[in-house]
């Protein structure tokens, strides 16, 4: 059975134990990433740029996780920190213009086009939707994480779904 | 249907492989610290307190009974406890002992803080 979160975050605590921090980098890696590339639009460097600095401040600031929250979410949190400074500091680009409608047999669904679609939403649906889906987080952790009220949450990955809707409306159809 | 769709979509990105981004990651790593300064930072602190007290000690050790008499006589100690540092040698003394365990307690949190 492999050790847990919190035993590799001891070991690593008691010992600078930098073969535990590597595994710990490498089961949460896919999740952190993940979460970074939908906030940045689908700007993967940069994306992996920021998943970086999250792991190296966790690695500074591993002792004031308490284990009351799960480690996946302390580190969501570290990443949201990461991005909100970076959008700060350079706010983001322009996003791509939409592309020419596809002919029906161009017209296959797949994660680019999520990806195009994302970045025309919203900063905060953007983050609403990164942060709801595929990250096992509950709206209320979710909504701590981004700092609103569930209600704005909710509402904002509504609203997000709804312009997802729109926008990819023509590539769903073509997948029904 | 729609509405499907765009759930599955959100939900079902598939899993980031490791392409080496734990390796890049523990290159960012600041370098590990020789062993004998992990003992020396866990030491300092304790060290630091240490001095402190020793240094302390002896006025607060005739505060004690003085406590138990009641807030008058705690007054009284306290005057007599601290009447030897009017003289320069206890000041002096004082003051090296204070400098010791600061600059000791400095030395430690330095050490025990990682590198930015």
């Amino acid at each position: 059975m492999p050790p847990s979160d919190a035993e590799l975050v001891a070991r690593v605590l008691s010992g600078d134990d930098r073969r535990a921090f590597a595994e710990l980098v490498a089961r949460h890696q896919s999740a952190v990433r993940g979460l970074l590339r939908r906030l940045t639009a689908g700007d993967a460097a940069l994306a992996d740029d920021l998943a970086q600095q999250v792991f190296v401040t966790a690695w500074r600031k591993l002792g004031s996780w308490r284990g009351g929250a799960k480690l996946s979410t302390w580190l969501y949190r570290i990443a949201w920190n990461a991005w909100s400074s970076q959008a700060r500091r350079a706010p983001p680009a322009e996003p791509p213009p939409p592309e020419p409608a596809r002919s029906t047999e161009e017209a296959v669904l797949d994660h680019r086009d999520l990806t195009r679609a994302l970045g025309q939403l919203r900063p905060e649906e953007r983050a609403a939707l990164a942060v709801t889906y595929g990250q096992e987080l509950t709206h209320e952790e979710a909504a701590e994480l981004l700092g609103c009220p569930v209600g704005t949450l909710k509402t904002n990955v509504l609203r997000g779904k709804e312009k997802l809707r729109r926008l990819l409306a023509p590539a769903l159809e073509g997948t029904t | 249907m729609t509405r499907d769709h765009i759930d599955e979509l959100l939900d079902g990105e598939a899993p980031i492989p490791d392409d080496g981004f734990t390796r890049r990651v523990m290159e960012a790593l600041p370098p590990p610290r020789p062993a004998r300064v992990n003992r020396l930072a866990q030491w300092l602190p304790g060290l630091a307190a240490a001095l402190a007290a020793a240094a302390l000690a002896p006025d607060l050790a005739r505060l004690g009974p003085a406590l138990l008499d009641g807030s008058a006589g705690l007054g009284a100690a306290l005057a007599s406890s601290l009447a030897p540092l009017a003289g320069p040698w206890a000041i002096q003394v004082a003051a090296l002992a204070t400098g010791l365990a600061l600059a000791a307690a400095a030395l430690g949190s330095w050490l025990v803080a990682e590198p930015a």
